[in-house]
């Protein structure tokens, strides 16, 4: 998709700057002009997208440039915000009907400004386009919006493991004041709270440019099934059961945020890429991990290495899911001529013999050995 | 009757509060301002003209208008046209506020572009504004204040 073009015609320097401001992280052509005939020609030299126009001008005013726009075949299909300081209903109504987009009333902020031009022109942050740019070693945001302050604390409680920040509160109004401050990764906010304010909240959320990919998960008891399904309809992405279950809560959050998550499992030392697979790893965290494995690997290769250790040690039920995660490892290795190495506890060990797919798999009980053996 | 004071104080309020994120603090204001009436530092002022007529002028202190303007733009020296780019937008935009009440209410005006003056003593005077108001807008952070002067005349 092109980047998209705006042209502020607009007297102010100020203004501009503010339209400069505003727009700096976002992939967008600006363009600027100081009254309607500079205007003018600049819409017919670069067609922009949008046009952003003031109606106190010198030289030709806002309103009789977007008549000229409007009269003119080429520019008349391009869209006019009008930027204004006069929004008396008169006004508004006069150029309402010469077929202006939307109006923006002075003064403004650089945030509602975003919100209206988003409406109309598809806009992208800049560098949105590479994936993953926050990991879970980040500082993430997770708020939190429930009634009973107990849900907040539990949450906070069952994070402190992460290097994040939990900030709680029991109604919408203080959470939108806290998000004006403080911009959140994720919302969870209780489905129960009155007056249906979480489908509200979540709609606001969704309506501003700036937080309208943010993840929204809900908050509900199991057993509250119509408000889970209203919440989903609505476009949340996701419930979380109360009671909540919290070991497995920042990997759900991860998911949610999409986050990077292989610094839980990856690290390098000494040349050899080492995998930790966690005790109780999850179906969830499973997939997780296997989507890093061939990107990983395909790294270590052009990186110049070629060891691996899978280290299963703190593991002590093996799951199938496991086990199609170590073969497909294997598979990687050898289609790549990565040596690898497994290390098992003993019960890993007497467990993976029970599978004839691992038989011919050697699993040793320490890192150490499993490291020495490299250069036998 | 259209309280004028009173639109002009909670425009000010929200200007200054959306734009440069300041809190201003009205005076009690005057609604029988002498006249002439002096303001000094950087003068902005726009003209209506219509069922509305006269002058709003806002009288910023230098320091005064640089701190909005760094405060509006960001860090840094801004020079003196930039300056006083800012106190037109603001007297422009505090005044397109007025406006939009006074033609809501059934004075249809029009509005001209912002001029600004710069000097140690300006006065200012219209002797065919039978409405001359004035206020003081006190800012806690920067210790100053700005003057807002209506000359103004309602005809319907």
């Amino acid at each position: 998709m092109p980047t998209p073009k705006i042209l502020s015609v607009d007297d102010s320097k100020m203004i501009q700057t503010l339209i400069s401001k505003g727009f700096a992280s976002y992939s967008v052509q600006l363009f600027f002009a100081s009254n309607g005939v500079e205007g003018l020609a600049a819409a017919a030299r670069e067609l922009p997208d949008l046009i952003l126009l003031d109606v106190t001008m010198p030289v030709m005013d806002g309103v009789e440039c977007l008549m000229k726009i409007k009269g003119d075949s080429s520019l008349r299909d391009i869209p006019v915000i009008m930027l204004t300081a006069e929004a008396g209903k008169d006004n508004v109504l006069k150029i309402a009907k010469m077929g202006v987009r939307d109006y923006i009333v002075k003064p403004f902020t650089e945030q509602g400004l975003i919100d209206r031009v988003s409406r109309v022109v598809d806009l992208k942050a800049k560098g949105v386009d590479v994936p993953r740019t926050k990991s879970i070693d980040d500082n993430i945001i997770v708020m939190v919006i429930d009634e009973h302050q107990a849900i907040v604390e539990s949450i906070r409680a069952g994070l402190s493991a992460m290097p994040w920040k939990v900030i709680g509160t029991d109604e919408c109004g203080a959470a939108a004041q806290m998000m004006a401050k403080e911009q959140p990764d994720v919302v969870l906010i209780s489905l129960s709270l009155p007056n249906k304010a979480a489908i509200s909240f979540y709609q606001t959320i969704r309506a501003s440019f700036r937080s309208q990919t943010m993840p929204v998960l809900g908050l509900s008891v199991k057993t509250a099934t119509a408000e889970q399904t209203e919440c989903k309809n609505a476009g949340f992405n996701g419930v979380i059961t109360k009671p909540i279950d919290v070991t497995d809560l920042s990997a759900r959050l991860a998911r949610a945020m999409d986050l990077d998550t292989s610094s839980r499992y990856f690290h390098i030392k000494d040349s050899i890429l080492f995998i930790k697979i966690p005790n109780g790893l999850s179906i969830g965290q499973a997939a997780d991990l296997t989507q890093y494995i061939e990107p990983k690997t395909k790294s270590l290769v052009e990186s110049g290495m070629s060891r691996i250790v899978l280290d299963l040690s703190e593991v002590d039920r093996l799951e199938i899911y496991m086990i199609k995660l170590i073969l497909g490892l294997v598979a990687t290795c050898r289609a790549l001529d990565i040596k690898c190495r497994m290390v098992g506890s003993v019960e890993f060990t007497n467990q993976a013999k029970a599978y004839e797919e691992m038989t011919e798999l050697q699993v040793f009980p320490s890192i150490e050995l499993a490291v020495a053996d490299f250069d036998k | 009757m259209i309280d004028l004071l009173k639109i002009i104080d909670k425009n000010v309020a929200s200007v200054f509060l959306t734009m440069a994120k300041l809190v201003a603090i009205p005076g009690v204001g005057d609604p029988q301002a002498m006249r002439p009436s002096m303001l000094k530092g950087v003068t902005g002022s726009v003209s209506l003209s219509g069922a509305a007529s006269g002058v709003v002028y806002t009288g910023f202190s230098q320091k005064l208008a640089e701190a909005v303007a760094t405060r509006v733009l960001g860090a840094g020296a801004h020079p003196e046209e930039v300056v006083s780019d800012v106190v037109g937008e603001f007297t422009n935009i505090i005044t397109g506020n007025l406006k939009s009440i006074l033609c809501d209410e059934g004075y249809p005006c029009q509005l001209s572009i912002p001029t600004v003056l710069r000097g140690g003593e300006i006065s200012v005077v219209s002797n065919s504004a039978p409405i001359c108001l004035r206020n003081t807008y006190f800012f806690e952070e920067f210790q100053e204040e700005l003057d807002i002067l209506v000359f103004a005349k309602l005809e319907k």
